[in-house]
């Protein structure tokens, strides 16, 4: 759904071919939202259906034709409908993780254990990079675009910071459980 | 610089016997910035207390730049303090009767040092983090992060081997919290050894290593810079 | 929540909790009620011991009735007997006199007619002698002496045996006719007492043809007041006529300026106590802001709050008083010899046996204690109503605002300032003997105001430490005045206590001081002679009262080698317009020949030229301001011959008697009084010579007669000196005490602020600051409270000195006293403060140094 309004978002500050928008979303966003080429070409031509998008073509030399994607007025006030509108949905639990809990032996609560600490371990050093990458942000000039993507990593960190604390208190209820069979047996 | 050897830390409590620290060993690379996790109770601030010397372990070994910090006197610990250590609290811990710049001079002043001599060194300090206009001022006059900075600053008056900090940002709202610690940070890029306490990993995460204690002992260590999985 | 279940599971807790801390603040009321009890059960034993003893003597008599001290004609007896209503009238002898064997016990002795005594006086015989009815005729040989058994038996003699006596003929050997049972008058002076025949005890004490007293009984079913006017119009003027009630009143009379003293700085002990418990109620409080926060917004009424605290300091006050009436009695048991022998050299022969109490009386004051106690609580309780119960949710540290003098208590002080002022300058234009204790109010007042000022006073001390010392004290001195500054109201409360006591202190150094420099330069000019003689030890030091020696001696001792001169020296007491006073009778014109009498009215040759043989007196200030007696004035004095009027020469300066003392030339004396006894020789030598071979000389000549001493004029003055020190030891012994409380005050201060403070010992700790140095501010501290309190008291000690010194001495003594600045006692009362307040910050600061640095910074 948002792929949608992303794209649009990116051609309204300026009109671009597909590569360069690929370039522009991992730019902005990358760090947690990864997409492919075909995803891009996909969701473009599927606005271009909706007349939100066109695209001029440009010749290169001894290289096929290069698509100049432009958002059109229509685009633009959706995106502008959509920007003006707050976020209804939650967000989806449907992280991998969460997958592999359900799906583990519970009969074998330490292996649990040993991956929930290997996570952990994963999202600190995640963590510790998203904090580099703001540092290294800080220490560059600074402007709206280095701003926006600052609020962006703050928002990766305390998501990390979420996650390492609903592991810790897994930890914890799966260790109280543990002592209380072993009590109870 | 700082090492730990078989450290164990015992409290009563009561009549049965609690241990915050179980036979940690560690050690500290200068210039390293340490961020020590772990739940309450887990002995993280117990780890800290005998670094800085605010407390002895029951058992095992504990070195600054190679001095021992275990069986020694209280006189001779409270100059370690005074002169290798520096320390942040969480409740930033300023003295209510002294102006900023009074309590930045404070070890100074301890020292023997009279205050015409520590007068220039404290502002010099204040100046460097910015607080310069705010010298004359009580605690109960500046905001969190600003108390949070004199108390910073008052740690490094004495050009400390090592800085301590406590949970540096519990009492602070993230945005304060995160000034502190690119303060922190860049006191580490000039080649400040610190190590910090805290439960908050986005804190953890400006450090150059991570340990997480659990029920006092060692249960991580993540250097930082290695592949992510 | 009922109160009885708020006392029992929070303030049982706090008991709990605060042990130290209640220890010190019942100490203090312990102390202080000690204090009163001790000296309200001294000053009960002495007039219980006067009365005892005048009982004791008085037997069945009825009326009593006495003139001069010298005695008085025995012929008189007949006319008292032949009044309507007197049943029987019997003369009495009443004198001291001590053993010339032994340790020269002192006794008292009773020299009765043998043939009506019994009418009055039971004696009971012990068995070994007691086949004849009456004891008394045991007593028909002159030579003969009743003891009581318990004299017997202290001093080993059995019946039949001889005893030894001093007389005023020297030695005199008695034989022990009989022993008398602890009754009646066997009992006065705990037994130190014999009988005598009414003849030989006349003779035996110079009183030939003379009698002390006339003791009498009613006949059946007449009116005491009808009898006593009956003989009041047989008596001369001048003669006393009394109940034995009545002659205790006398006795209370006369000893009223030394019960006023020492109840005065009783009280004192008391209110310095107040300001304690004041203190460490206040304290109590602020430290539980929180927790009746938390009541409050529980449902806890206000007037409960109030009983809370209330109903604790009534705990605390109940078992701070009880232990104080213990230490009471034992401290009055421990000091009554003491008191016992100061009565004895400044007013009157006593001998107290043991300490006399009453439950009211100890009631009445354990029941003062807790009332101070509660009143003192008062003011903090209510403030603690006034909390708020948002108190309970904030968690911020209460401190109180620098300035903490509210409008309210600036009104208060004051107030009681032009108050203070007003009965002064009342007192001043009435000229006011009348309203003597206005002064004393006014005293009161200045101090209530200026510990009102307390917290000003000190914010200017530590603002001047600031500015001199604190840079030089380094940290430490500097937190330890800023640590002051933050809790200025509290502080100023100890210094109010510590204040009060130095004054105290300064204030009746400075008193006894002038009163000594007074009294010294009195006895310089009066003492000028080379030896002085008597057979007590001069000043009755040993408790042996000097028996008087007969005029005769004079001749022997101008016989001995050496000798320019000697001049006898009498010293009785007469009434006057009912009061005792002192007569000096001595040879006016060979004393002024070397002595320069002091004067404060008339001039010296009036005295030489008036005085000698004729019918004038010289009176002392005392007298002449207590009766508006001036130069040329009449006045009437009782004599054996009847009232006999005697011309006012000249007002002098004597501090002899606290209740007046009048001078007489020693012929006009012997003249008119009929008496020729020595109470003293005073000789002097002649030029260059030694002055110990002549007291050996004088020892050996006429020791064996008689006991005597004799002693050159220094170590007589130091005997003096050394008698007007120790009777100021009640004084200084309350002021000891108060200060005590005042340094306990100190203490629980300090450790409040100190646990208070355990967060920020914490930090001065983690950054370096070494144990020493914690107890180091905490001891600088306690040192301020003390210079600024001992300052305070000095300057306020000597302005009310001035002031006492005036209501005191010369308003109600009348004695023209100049004010003499005690430097060496004020220096010391304020290096007392600092040193004091320093000592009780020690525990304070051990507990500083012991926090423990993990502990006191995870303290929330």
């Amino acid at each position: 759904m948002s792929i949608k309004y992303a794209l649009l978002g990116i051609l309204a500050e300026k009109d671009l071919h597909g590569y360069e928008i690929k370039t522009s979303f991992d730019d902005k966003v990358g760090e947690f939202w990864s997409l492919n080429y075909g995803q891009i070409y996909s969701t473009l031509e599927r606005l271009e259906k909706e007349d939100l998008v066109t695209h001029d073509r440009q010749a290169q030399d001894k290289r096929p034709d290069k698509k100049i994607f432009s958002i059109t007025a229509e685009g633009r006030k959706q995106l502008e409908e959509w920007l003006a509108e707050p976020v209804s949905k939650l967000r989806a639990l449907r992280d991998e993780f969460f997958i592999k809990l359900m799906f583990m032996d519970s009969n074998n609560p330490t292996a649990i254990l040993e991956l929930i600490e290997k996570q952990k371990a994963l999202y600190l050093k995640q963590m510790n990079r998203l904090t580099q990458r703001k540092l290294a942000l800080k220490k560059s000039a600074y402007n709206r675009h280095a701003l926006i993507s600052e609020l962006l990593i703050d928002a990766g960190l305390f998501h990390s910071e979420a996650d390492i604390n609903w592991l810790t208190l897994c930890e914890s209820k799966i260790k109280a459980a543990m002592t209380k069979n072993k009590l109870s047996r | 610089m700082i090492e730990l050897k078989n450290v164990s830390k015992q409290y009563r409590q009561g009549a049965r016997a609690v241990y915050a620290l179980k036979d940690v060993s560690l050690s500290i690379q200068k210039g390293e910035f340490l961020s020590i996790m772990g739940a309450s109770g887990s002995g993280k601030s117990t780890l800290l207390n005998l670094v800085g010397g605010l407390d002895q372990p029951s058992a095992g070994e504990v070195f600054i730049n190679a001095k021992p910090l275990h069986g020694i006197s209280d006189s001779e610990l409270t100059l370690i303090r005074r002169r290798q250590v520096g320390f942040i609290f969480q409740f930033f811990n300023l003295l209510p009767l002294l102006t900023a710049i009074e309590n930045v001079g404070l070890p100074l002043l301890v020292d023997g040092l009279p205050f015409t001599r520590v007068k220039p060194m404290a502002e010099a300090i204040l100046h460097k983090i910015g607080l310069a206009a705010r010298a004359e001022h009580r605690p109960e006059q500046l905001s969190g992060g600003e108390m949070q900075r004199v108390a910073i600053a008052r740690a490094l008056i004495t050009n400390p081997a090592v800085l301590l900090a406590d949970e540096p940002t519990g009492n602070l709202d993230s945005h304060t919290g995160e000034e502190i610690l690119l303060l922190l940070k860049s006191l580490h890029e000039q080649g400040q050894t610190i190590i910090m306490v805290t439960h908050d990993s986005k804190a953890a995460a400006y450090g150059t290593r991570i340990i997480t204690l659990k029920d006092g002992a060692l249960s991580q260590d993540v250097a930082i810079g290695g592949p992510l999985a | 929540m009922n109160f009885s279940n708020l006392l029992r599971h929070i303030s049982f807790k706090h008991i709990k909790l605060n042990k130290t801390q209640l220890a010190l603040i019942m100490g203090g009321i312990c102390l202080g009620v000690a204090a009163i009890v001790s000296i309200d059960i001294v000053n009960h034993s002495v007039l219980a011991s006067f009365e005892s003893a005048i009982n004791h003597i008085s037997g069945r008599a009825a009326l009593m009735v006495s003139g001069p001290e010298a005695g008085f004609p025995e012929e008189f007896i007949e006319q008292i007997q032949s009044v309507t209503g007197v049943e029987y009238a019997v003369p009495v002898i009443e004198t001291n006199a001590n053993l010339a064997q032994g340790q020269g016990r002192s006794l008292v002795i009773l020299g009765v007619d043998v043939l009506q005594d019994h009418q009055i006086r039971n004696y009971a015989i012990s068995d070994e002698s007691a086949d004849i009815p009456d004891p008394l005729l045991f007593l028909a040989r002159p030579d003969s002496i009743l003891l009581t058994r318990s004299l017997a038996d202290r001093e080993q003699i059995k019946l039949d045996q001889e005893v030894k006596v001093q007389t005023v003929a020297g030695i005199h050997t008695f034989k022990v006719r009989g022993l008398l049972n602890p009754e009646g008058p066997a009992k006065v002076a705990g037994g130190d007492m014999a009988v005598m025949d009414l003849a030989a005890a006349q003779l035996a004490f110079g009183k030939e043809g003379r009698i002390d007293h006339i003791d009498l009984s009613l006949l059946p079913g007449e009116q005491l007041d009808t009898v006593k006017t009956r003989i009041q119009k047989v008596l001369p003027a001048g003669y006393e006529i009394d109940t034995p009630a009545g002659r205790t009143k006398q006795v209370e009379l006369l000893l009223i300026h030394f019960r006023k003293a020492i109840r005065l700085t009783g009280f004192m002990a008391i209110f310095v106590g107040m300001y304690l418990i004041y203190n460490s109620v206040s304290i109590s409080v602020v430290q539980r802001r929180k927790e009746i926060g938390i009541l409050r917004a529980l449902g806890v009424r206000r007037g409960e709050i109030i009983a809370l605290f209330l109903g604790e300091t009534l705990v605390i006050s109940l078992c701070g008083s009880l232990l104080g009436v213990l230490l009471g009695l034992a401290m009055a048991k421990l000091t009554i010899h003491t008191i016992s022998q100061i009565i004895t050299e400044v007013y009157l022969k006593t001998t107290i046996t043991d300490i006399a109490w009453s439950w009211p009386t100890l009631f009445q004051n354990a029941a003062m204690g807790i009332l101070a106690g509660l009143a003192a609580a008062a003011f903090p309780a209510i403030a603690s109503s006034r909390i708020s119960p948002i108190s309970a949710i904030r968690s911020l540290p209460y401190a109180e605002n620098g300035s903490a003098q509210s409008s309210k208590t600036k009104i208060a002080a004051t107030i009681t300032l032009l108050l203070a002022i007003l009965l002064l300058m009342l007192h001043k234009i009435t000229g006011g003997r009348q309203i003597a204790d206005a002064t004393h109010f006014a005293v009161v007042l200045i101090l209530l105001c200026i510990s009102l000022h307390t917290p000003i006073f000190l914010k200017w001390f530590l603002d001047i430490f600031h500015l001199l010392l604190s840079k030089r004290l380094g940290a430490g001195g500097r937190l330890a005045g800023l640590n002051l500054q933050k809790n200025l109201a509290r502080n100023a409360v100890v210094v109010a206590s510590i204040f009060c006591s130095i004054t105290l202190f300064v204030c009746s150094a400075c008193l006894i001081h002038s009163f000594r420099q007074s009294v010294f330069a009195y006895i310089d000019s009066i003492i000028r002679a080379d030896i002085f003689v008597s057979s007590g030890h001069p000043m009755t030091t040993g408790g042996s009262p000097s028996i008087p020696m007969p005029a005769e001696m004079l001749k022997e001792f101008e016989e001995i080698p050496g000798v320019l001169m000697a001049e006898p020296y009498r010293k009785v007491y007469t009434h006057f317009n009912g009061k005792r006073v002192l007569l000096a009778a001595f040879d006016v014109t060979a004393r002024l020949s070397y002595c320069p009498a002091m004067l404060a009215d008339g001039n010296r040759e009036d005295l030489l030229r008036l005085l000698p043989d004729k019918e004038y007196i010289a009176v002392n200030e005392g007298l002449s301001a207590q009766h508006g007696l001036k130069p040329g004035d009449k006045v009437m004095l009782p004599t054996p011959s009847g009232p006999h009027a005697f011309g006012v020469a000249a007002v002098v300066v004597d501090y002899a008697s606290d209740s007046g003392c009048l001078w007489m030339d020693i012929q006009t004396y012997r003249r008119i009084y009929q008496d020729h006894l020595v109470d003293m020789y005073e000789l002097r030598l002649k030029p260059n010579t030694e002055i110990e071979p002549v007291c050996t000389t004088i020892l050996e000549r006429m020791g064996q007669k008689r006991r005597i001493f004799a002693l050159p004029a220094g170590e007589f003055k130091e005997e003096v000196r050394k008698m007007l020190n120790r009777s100021f030891v009640v004084t200084n012994a309350v002021n000891i005490i108060t200060l005590l409380i005042a340094a306990l005050g100190i203490i629980v201060t300090l450790l409040a602020s100190v646990l208070e403070r355990t967060r920020e010992i914490g930090v001065l700790r983690s950054i370096g600051m070494l144990r020493t140095q914690v107890a180091a501010i905490v001891i600088i501290e306690s040192a301020l409270i003390g210079a600024a309190a001992g300052l305070l008291g000095a300057a306020v000690g000597l302005l009310i000195g001035r002031l006492e010194l005036e209501a005191f001495f010369q308003l109600n003594m009348g004695a023209s006293i100049s004010f003499h600045v005690h430097y060496a006692a004020t220096a010391l009362a304020i290096l007392l403060a600092i040193i004091l307040s320093a000592l009780a910050g020690l525990y304070p600061a051990h507990r500083a140094a012991k926090t423990n640095i993990v502990e006191a910074l995870a303290y929330e």
